[in-house]
């Protein structure tokens, strides 16, 4: 299995943000010196309140926007060092299924494969596994006009991780996903976690961080508010008690970015 | 629900029909200044003094041999047929209006079936009286115009005419498609049937045939499951209409894009797959399928088809050159829509370089344009003397390579090399 950008340009870490401010107006910035790194092979849990600044990070990981300030490398590059290494090394789920009406299932595979270079038959190969795993071999065929929310997610699900990238970006990625799907896709992300593709996976489904991510990063208005495992964000929180849920911890983080009681 | 609160959904529900045809009409307007500076206001005048001309030379004298039997039949059948519904819906239409969907149906949808039967007729009858004095005069048919008094013939069209914009709703309320297509095919075989019997035999058998035709129609509009209303198919109808103006307009002048619904096209769509599977390619392939599976290609493909069947009868090889010039400026105007081509926000996040996607889109528009000149001018001289054959004017001239080296070089001038330059050089402000 190979794994886009592995190997190439710079070390372990597949992700390095460093004091990253940014967002659509230099006067009033979405975030404010924000810096994480992923290493290959982890799952990073991206969490906060609506309008924290998840999404502006992701764009500005994704390069559709430009920082104020900082810098994203991604493979060990930035965009504007090596944007050829920079584009191959990710692959994105947006949160709100975003497919070409004009292309089936299986030509968005082919598409996909062609703009990443893969060969021919190892895609195939790969792409009917994913199909089979999402039981979408039967909409193949199918346009996305045919096809419900769920089945489309499915579909940028297959996208993405037909690509093996060296990180692999998510977006609220349970949404609209039926109980097998959901059984499916954490099954592949191990298993693409396991070739080496590091993962940042923005969810307010908290429970499935709790249990799947190796780290956490909590947002708050443009901040980064607590980082660690989903261990050292509780204790962070003053949540480290047996039955704390991160839920738990997260609602007590806000509350004292937000100067209110939080730790008592 | 009171009477009153009823009077007032249903008053509601009228002028919110006239208001949206009246947005509708406000917003395509202003474009036509566009359309007629850009010269195809002197190009249509061109074509219907020539046509004027030409009819009237026809009526003066209407030659032995002019096919004027089954000229009607098709002009009559193809006006008759028709059958156009302007709603005006919107996809939020259902979730606002559904609670009253009987009042809908009778005040807003009424009101746009009866313009529709209105305009069908006003059609057919102005179709009619363009070929009314042929029929007379025409030596194959003023024996029939004699037994059929041209004011019953009238009168008689515009029921047709009626009656299949009511048809073509009662094919709308089908719940199944295969139902729809085959109640369209069921109607469409009837009518052409009733009107050449109308014109061609007996008047009084004739009638009487045309009514059983219309009343076994009747009949097969009650077998399938239909729906009261149906929203999503006169919603989509709608969208598709505006798809259709907008696509025009856009020949001319940037408007507002509208998201056409794909057809698979599998006939054609396969041809995406021969491209080469590498990155170098990947725009291209994505191009292909977007053209192939899009309102440009439909219009694209149907105007060719016209073109060859007009080049294979009209029976004259400068009026064959003629049709393919113009044919293949329309086709050049179609696929420069390929430079406007909108992707979806994830495609930028792409290992691609932007700068392929213009140079992708001028690569399809070539060799889509090379192919159209290939077809045409395969079929134009191939068809020669076809037309003199079919009763054409043109007395069937011999073919003349002259004509047609000149309207292929053309061709592949505007459609292989101009058309692909500019889209390939397009900025948003360029207007092409």
């Amino acid at each position: 299995m190979v794994v886009s950008g592995k190997g190439k340009a710079g070390g372990e870490s597949a992700l390095a943000i460093k004091e990253l401010t940014g967002g659509y107006s230099r006067r009033r910035p979405v975030l404010h010196g924000v810096s994480m790194t992923l290493n290959r092979g982890e799952l990073l849990g991206l969490i906060g309140l609506n309008g924290a600044g998840k999404s502006t990070a992701i764009k500005h990981i994704l390069g559709l926007m430009v920082p104020h300030s900082g810098e994203v490398r991604v493979a060990g590059a930035t965009l504007e060092e090596d944007r050829e290494l920079y584009r191959s090394s990710i692959a994105y789920v947006p949160e709100q299924p975003s497919l070409f009406p004009n292309l089936t299932v299986k030509e968005h595979l082919q598409w996909t494969a062609m703009a990443y270079g893969l060969e021919q038959d190892a895609a195939w190969a790969r792409a009917d596994k994913l199909a089979a795993t999402f039981r979408m071999t039967d909409a193949m065929k199918s346009l996305p006009d045919t096809l419900s929310k769920g089945m489309k997610q499915k579909v940028m699900l297959m996208n993405a991780l037909l690509v093996e990238p060296a990180l692999l970006i998510i977006d609220e990625p349970f949404l609209g996903l039926d109980p097998l799907a959901i059984r499916g896709l954490v099954g592949a992300l191990d298993e693409v976690r396991a070739q080496g593709t590091a993962i940042l996976l923005s969810s307010h489904i908290l429970s499935a961080l709790e249990r799947k991510a190796n780290r956490l990063i909590v947002l708050h208005k443009g901040r980064l508010i607590a980082e660690g495992t989903p261990k050292e964000v509780k204790e962070q929180a003053g949540c480290a008690g047996a039955e704390a849920t991160l839920d738990d911890a997260f609602e007590a983080l806000v509350e004292a970015a937000e100067g209110g009681r939080a730790g008592e | 629900m009171s009477r009153n609160a009823h009077g007032e959904q249903g008053d509601f529900l009228r002028s919110l029909r006239r208001e949206r045809a009246a947005g509708f009409r406000q917003e395509i307007v202003p474009y036509f200044r566009y359309v007629f500076q850009s010269g195809f206001g002197l190009f249509a005048s061109a074509i219907f003094f020539a046509a004027l001309i030409w009819y009237t030379d026809l009526i003066k004298a209407v030659p032995e041999d002019w096919p004027s039997k089954w000229v009607g039949a098709v002009v009559l059948s193809l006006a008759a047929l028709r059958a156009p519904l302007r709603t005006y819906l919107r996809p939020a239409d259902p979730i606002f209006l559904l609670a009253m969907e009987n009042r809908v149906l009778g005040q807003y949808i009424g009101g746009a079936l009866r313009r529709a039967i209105v305009a069908g007729v006003l059609r057919t009858l102005v179709v009619f009286a363009l070929y009314a004095p042929i029929y007379i005069r025409s030596p194959q048919t003023a024996e029939l115009a004699d037994a059929h008094p041209p004011v019953i013939l009238g009168v008689l069209f515009a029921l047709l005419a009626g009656y299949n914009v009511y048809g073509g709703w009662r094919e709308r309320r089908a719940a199944a498609r295969s139902w729809r297509i085959g109640l369209k095919a069921v109607r469409v075989l009837l009518t052409v049937s009733a009107v050449a019997a109308l014109l061609l035999k007996p008047l009084a058998a004739a009638i009487l045939f045309a009514a059983v035709c219309m009343a076994l129609l009747a009949l097969l509009w009650r077998l399938p499951a239909q729906h009261a209303l149906p929203w999503e198919r006169l919603i989509e109808e709608e969208a598709s209409s505006r798809r259709k103006w907008m696509g025009f307009l856009s020949w001319f002048v940037d408007v507002p894009s509208e998201t056409a619904k794909p057809a698979y096209r599998r006939w054609i769509a396969w041809v995406g797959n021969l491209i080469p599977w590498s990155k170098r390619w990947a725009w291209h392939y994505l191009y292909v399928k977007v053209f192939l599976r899009g309102d440009t290609f439909g219009a694209f493909w149907r105007w060719i088809i016209v073109t060859c069947i007009v080049v294979a009868v009209s029976g004259s090889a400068l009026a064959d050159a003629i049709a393919f010039g113009v044919s293949l400026v329309v086709c050049g105007l179609q696929l420069s829509e390929l430079k406007r081509v909108r992707f979806v926000e994830t495609a930028d996040t792409l290992p691609l370089p932007p700068q392929g996607k213009l140079a992708a889109a001028a690569s399809v528009a070539r060799w889509s344009g090379i192919a159209a000149v290939a077809v045409i001018g395969a079929v134009g001289p191939a068809t020669a003397g076809l037309g003199a054959a079919l009763g054409g004017s043109g007395a069937g001239e011999a073919l003349r390579l002259d004509y047609w080296l000149a309207a292929i070089a053309f061709g592949l001038l505007w459609c292989g090399w101009w058309m692909p330059r500019k889209i390939a050089r397009f900025k948003d402000e360029d207007d092409l």
